[in-house]
C-alpha cells in the first residue's frame, strides 16, 4: 500500500491510486469553473537555455533503495521504480514541486460540458526513442490499458467512479477525449504525473519495460540490474530542444536509507532519490551536502479501529489527539519542515481547508478528563507499524508515555505490515492502532474516499458515518468554491471529532544532493524525479 | 570404590602462581566488568534522565552542562542511553555463555568420551552447523520467533555450543586415553562415570578458559545482533542499536555513537583482560 510515507513517496510503497496535489492549478481550474483550459498559460520555455555557471555533459550518480517488484509502469508503486520509468518515459501533464501542473506531452486541455468531457491536444513532433511517432491513438491505447482490470494497474482507484474502460476516444491524430462517469473538475490530475502510473508508452508495450525501455522521457535506459541499479543515457530524441544537460543518469542500489546516505556523504553518489526529511535535513550544509525542500501533502496517520476497545470510546481517541506534541512529531519526524496537522484530510495547502477549526494541541489535563469520562483507568495498546514509520512511532510511545498511556512498540516488516488479505488480516488494516504512511494526493477527495468513509477499501479505522459520506459525495459534485468549502468544513469537523485516524503533521519533503558538483535538483513533494534542469558545476 | 583422581592430586594443573602483570589486568578488567554490572543493576538510579524521553527542543545538543555526552536526534539524553544501554548486554551475554558452554561441554564430552558413531555423528552435525554463518542464522531464528532477549540468548548460546564442545571434545580425547581413566576402566566404571566422574574433572580447565572467552565475544555479539536491528524493539538504548541509528549523524553529533561505541569497546576489552588473566593462572604450568 504505501511506501515511504515520510517522503510522501514511500520508500516501499505509494499508496496505490495516488496522485500528488497540483493546487495551483486546481485553484486555477476551480475558479475558473468548467470549461477552463490551464495548458498553455504555464507552459515551459523549450528553449533549454543552461545556468551561466553550468556546463552540459556528466553523469548524475542516484542512491535508492533497489525495487520490491518489477519495474513496470502499469503495476509499480514503489519510488524507485517510479523514479527510472519517469527519467525514460513521460505523463501527459508533469505535476511540478510547487503543484502546478505543467503541460508535457499534452500541450492544453479542456472540457467544453463543465467537467463531464476532457479534450487534450497533444503536442507536435514527439516521438519516441525508437522514432515512432506520439499520436492520439497511442495515448487512447495507454489509458485503455491502464483501464482494463486484468492489469491490475494501481491508477485504476483513481479513476473508480470517474473514469471506465471505453471512455478515451481519438478526435483526431493529435486530440484525445476522455468521457466521464461523472462530472469532476480535478480530472487532469488524474492523468498527470499526479496519477504516476500514467505515463504513455508504445502502444505494442507488454509488460517487459527493462527489456524494451522506449519512451519519450529525456533519457534511454541502457542497464538494469534488479540487485545493483540502472544505468540511463540522454534521449538525443527528446521533445525538449537542449535538454537534459547530463549526458546520463547512474542509479545505484542501497538496501537501507542510512546506507544511501552514507553513500552521499562518502561521494559515492551525487544525489538521493528518495531523502528523509529527519535523517537528511540535520545534514544541511555539512560537508558538500546541500538540500532542497518542499510542502506536501503527505502524511502518516495514526489509525486507531473504532470498532474495539480501547479504541470505540471517542473520548479514548480524543484522548490520545491531545496527548501528542504537534510540533514535536514535526522536529523529530520531519526535522521542523511539515505543517501542523489537526486530524482531518485537509491539508492547509487544499483551496477548501477550513480556516476556522481551532488547532489542536497537547493538552494533559484535557487527556486526563477525557479518559476519565470514558472510564479508562490506565490506557496501554500496542501500536504497529513499519519501518518507515520508526521515528514517528518512538514519538509517540515517548510523548504519550508522558501523560501516562503506555505503548508497547510492534515493528513489523513492510512485506509483513503490508500482507496479508486486505479483506480480514493485514496488520496496516486490521490492528488496533497502527501508522501508516500516506502519500501526498492531488485532491482531498483521494484521501476521504479510500480512507474514511463508511466500508471504504482502505478504511482501518473501521469509522463509518453517514453525515461524512454524503458530505465526501457533494464535495466531489460541487462546481463552486463555496459548495466545496462548505462540505469541507462538514467532513473536516467530523473527522475532527470523531478522530479515526490522528494526522499530526503534513509531511515536507526533501531531497539531498552534492552541492558543489551539481545544481538543479529539485525536492519533489512526491520524491518524483526530474533531472532534466540538473547540470554539472 | 572408586576415588577421584582430582582428589589424589594427579592432576595438578591449575597453578596459584599469577604474574604482577596479569594481576593488573584481571583488577582492571574486573574493575570495569563490575561497574558496567553495578550500572547495569541500578542505572535507574544513576541516570539523570528517562532514556525514552524525547526534548525535540535540544535535539543534537553538544556534550555539556545538561547533557554531559549531549543528545541525539529525538534530543534523548547519550549518558542515559548510555547507562541504560549496560542492562541488556549483561542479560544477554552471561546467559548466553552460560548455555553456550553448558551444552557444548555435554556434547563435547559425550562425542569425545564415547567416541565411534556417536563422535562421528555429533561431530559431523557440529560440522554442518559451523559452516552456516552465525548472523544469517540469527537472522532467520529471530525472523521466525521475533525479536526478544530469549531469541537473541539462544542463537549466540547455538553459536557457542559448536565451539566449546570442539574444545571440549579435543580434551576428552586427550584425557581418555590416560592412565587414570583406563585404571578406571580397569576397575569397572561405565562410560557415564567415567566422563563424569573422571574426565570431566579433568576437562574443567578448557571449559572455564572456553567460557571466559565465550564471554567477551557474546557481549559483542549481543551488540553485533542489536546493530542489525536484531535485538530489541526500536527505542531501546541498546549499545549496538545505538549506533546503528545514530552513524549518519557521525559528521555532526559524533557524540551519538562514540559513547555507545566506547562502552562497547569497554566491556569487551575488561572481559578479554579478565579471561586473560584467568588463562594465565589456570593453565600456568
Amino acid at each position: 500500500m504505501d511506501m515511504h510515507s515520510q517522503n510522501l513517496l514511500d520508500r516501499r510503497r505509494f499508496l496505490a491510486g495516488s496522485g500528488v496535489a497540483g493546487l495551483l492549478a486546481l485553484v486555477a481550474a476551480c475558479s475558473g469553473g468548467a470549461g477552463t483550459s490551464t495548458g498553455a498559460s504555464s507552459q515551459q520555455s523549450a528553449t533549454g537555455s543552461l545556468p551561466a555557471t553550468s556546463k552540459r555533459g556528466g553523469t548524475l550518480r542516484a542512491g535508492s533503495p533497489p525495487p520490491p517488484t518489477a519495474v513496470d509502469p502499469i503495476t509499480m508503486y514503489d519510488g524507485t521504480a517510479i523514479a527510472i520509468v519517469q527519467l525514460v518515459a513521460d505523463y501527459l501533464i508533469w505535476l511540478d514541486k510547487d503543484f502546478t501542473l505543467v503541460p508535457r506531452l499534452a500541450e492544453r486541455w479542456e472540457t467544453p460540458d463543465g467537467g463531464k468531457t476532457w479534450s487534450f491536444a497533444l503536442r507536435h513532433g514527439v516521438v519516441f526513442s525508437d522514432g515512432t511517432p506520439l499520436d492520439a491513438e497511442t495515448v487512447k491505447a495507454s489509458f485503455d490499458r491502464l483501464l482494463d482490470p486484468d492489469n491490475k494497474s494501481a491508477a485504476l482507484s483513481a479513476f473508480d467512479t470517474v473514469l471506465a474502460k471505453g471512455g478515451v476516444a481519438v478526435k483526431d491524430p493529435s486530440t484525445v477525449v476522455f468521457t466521464l462517469e461523472r462530472a469532476f473538475s480535478d480530472f487532469p490530475y488524474l492523468v498527470s504525473a499526479g496519477n504516476y502510473n500514467t505515463l504513455i508508452l508504445k502502444k505494442d508495450y507488454a509488460g517487459d519495460f527493462t527489456k524494451k525501455p522506449i519512451g519519450t522521457g529525456p533519457f534511454l535506459l541502457q542497464s538494469y540490474d534488479p540487485s545493483k541499479g540502472a544505468t540511463l543515457v540522454r534521449n538525443p530524441k527528446y521533445w525538449e530542444q537542449g535538454k537534459p544537460y547530463l549526458d546520463g543518469v547512474e542509479i545505484k542500489f542501497y538496501a537501507d536509507d542510512q546506507a544511501d546516505l552514507l553513500a552521499l556523504q562518502g561521494g559515492d553518489v551525487d544525489t538521493q532519490i528518495l531523502s528523509r526529511p529527519a535523517l537528511v535535513s540535520p545534514l544541511k550544509g555539512a560537508g558538500d551536502i546541500a538540500i532542497d525542500q518542499v510542502k506536501s501533502t503527505g502524511f502518516i496517520a495514526l489509525t486507531l479501529r473504532t470498532d474495539q476497545a480501547p479504541f470505540d470510546r471517542k473520548e479514548v481517541r480524543q484522548a490520545v489527539a491531545y496527548a501528542l506534541d504537534r510540533p514535536g512529531v514535526n522536529a523529530t519526524t520531519y526535522d521542523g519542515i511539515g505543517a501542523l496537522g489537526n486530524d482531518h484530510l485537509f491539508a492547509a495547502l487544499f483551496p477548501a481547508a477550513p480556516t476556522d477549526l481551532p488547532q489542536r494541541a497537547k493538552d494533559p489535563a484535557k487527556v486526563a478528563a477525557l479518559l476519565a469520562a470514558a472510564g479508562v483507568s490506565k490506557l496501554s495498546f500496542p501500536l504497529t507499524f513499519d519501518p518507515p514509520s520508526k521515528d514517528y512511532a518512538l514519538t509517540v510511545q515517548s510523548q504519550l508515555k508522558e501523560v501516562g498511556i503506555e505503548v508497547t512498540l510492534d515493528q513489523r516488516t513492510s512485506a509483513d505490515f503490508y500482507g496479508g488479505d486486505q479483506e480480514k488480516d493485514t496488520p496496516w488494516l486490521f490492528t488496533k492502532a497502527n501508522l501508516v504512511g500516506w502519500a501526498g494526493r492531488a485532491v482531498p477527495s483521494q484521501f476521504i474516499i479510500p480512507m474514511v468513509k463508511s466500508k471504504a477499501v482502505w478504511n482501518g479505522s473501521k469509522y463509518a458515518n453517514p453525515a461524512l459520506d454524503a458530505a465526501a459525495t457533494a464535495y466531489d459534485a460541487a462546481t463552486t468554491d463555496a459548495d466545496r468549502k462548505a462540505q469541507a468544513e462538514i467532513i473536516a469537523k467530523a473527522l475532527n471529532d470523531d478522530v479515526p485516524v490522528i494526522i499530526s503533521v503534513w509531511s515536507g519533503n526533501v531531497r539531498a544532493y552534492n552541492g558543489k558538483k551539481f545544481t538543479g535538483v529539485q525536492a519533489h513533494p512526491a520524491s518524483y524525479v526530474d533531472f532534466t534542469s540538473v547540470s554539472a558545476l | 570404590m572408586t576415588t577421584s583422581v582430582i582428589a589424589k592430586g594427579i592432576v595438578p594443573r591449575i597453578s596459584r602462581g599469577v604474574g604482577g602483570r596479569s594481576r593488573v589486568a584481571l583488577a582492571v578488567g574486573g574493575t570495569l566488568i563490575l561497574a558496567w554490572a553495578v550500572i547495569a543493576l541500578f542505572w535507574p538510579h544513576l541516570a539523570p534522565y528517562d532514556p525514552v524521553h524525547q526534548d525535540p527542543l535540544h535535539r543534537f545538543a553538544p556534550p555539556g552542562p545538561g547533557h554531559w555526552l549531549g543528545t541525539d536526534q529525538f534530543g534523548r539524553d547519550t549518558l542515559s542511553r548510555m547507562l541504560a544501554g549496560a542492562r541488556p548486554v549483561l542479560q544477554v551475554a552471561p546467559l548466553a555463555t552460560a548455555l553456550g558452554t553448558l551444552a557444548g561441554t555435554v556434547v563435547g564430552l559425550v562425542a569425545g568420551t564415547f567416541g565411534g558413531l556417536v563422535d562421528e555423528v555429533v561431530m559431523r552435525v557440529l560440522d554442518a552447523i559451523v559452516v552456516f554463518p552465525t548472523i544469517i542464522a540469527a537472522v532467520l531464528f529471530v525472523a521466525l520467533s521475533g525479536r526478544s532477549v530469549t531469541a537473541v540468548v539462544l542463537v549466540i548460546a547455538a553459536s557457542f555450543t559448536t565451539i566449546v564442545a570442539r574444545s571440549v571434545r579435543a580434551a576428552t580425547l586427550v584425557e581418555r586415553e590416560k592412565a587414570y581413566v583406563e585404571a578406571a576402566r580397569l576397575r569397572g566404571e561405565r562410560s557415564w562415570s567415567l566422563m563424569l566422574r573422571e574426565i570431566l574433572p579433568n576437562v574443567t580447565t578448557t571449559v572455564l578458559v572456553e567460557a571466559t572467552s565465550r564471554f567477551g565475544d557474546a557481549i559483542f555479539a549481543a551488540a553485533t545482533l542489536s546493530f542489525l536491528g536484531l535485538g530489541q524493539p526500536p527505542g531501546s538504548p541498546e549499545w549496538g542499536a545505538s549506533v546503528s541509528d545514530n552513524r549518519t549523524w557521525l559528521q555532526i553529533a559524533p557524540w551519538t555513537v562514540l559513547a555507545p561505541a566506547l562502552a562497547i569497546a569497554s566491556l569487551v576489552v575488561a572481559t578479554a583482560l579478565v579471561a586473560d588473566a584467568l588463562r594465565s593462572r589456570w593453565e600456568a604450568p
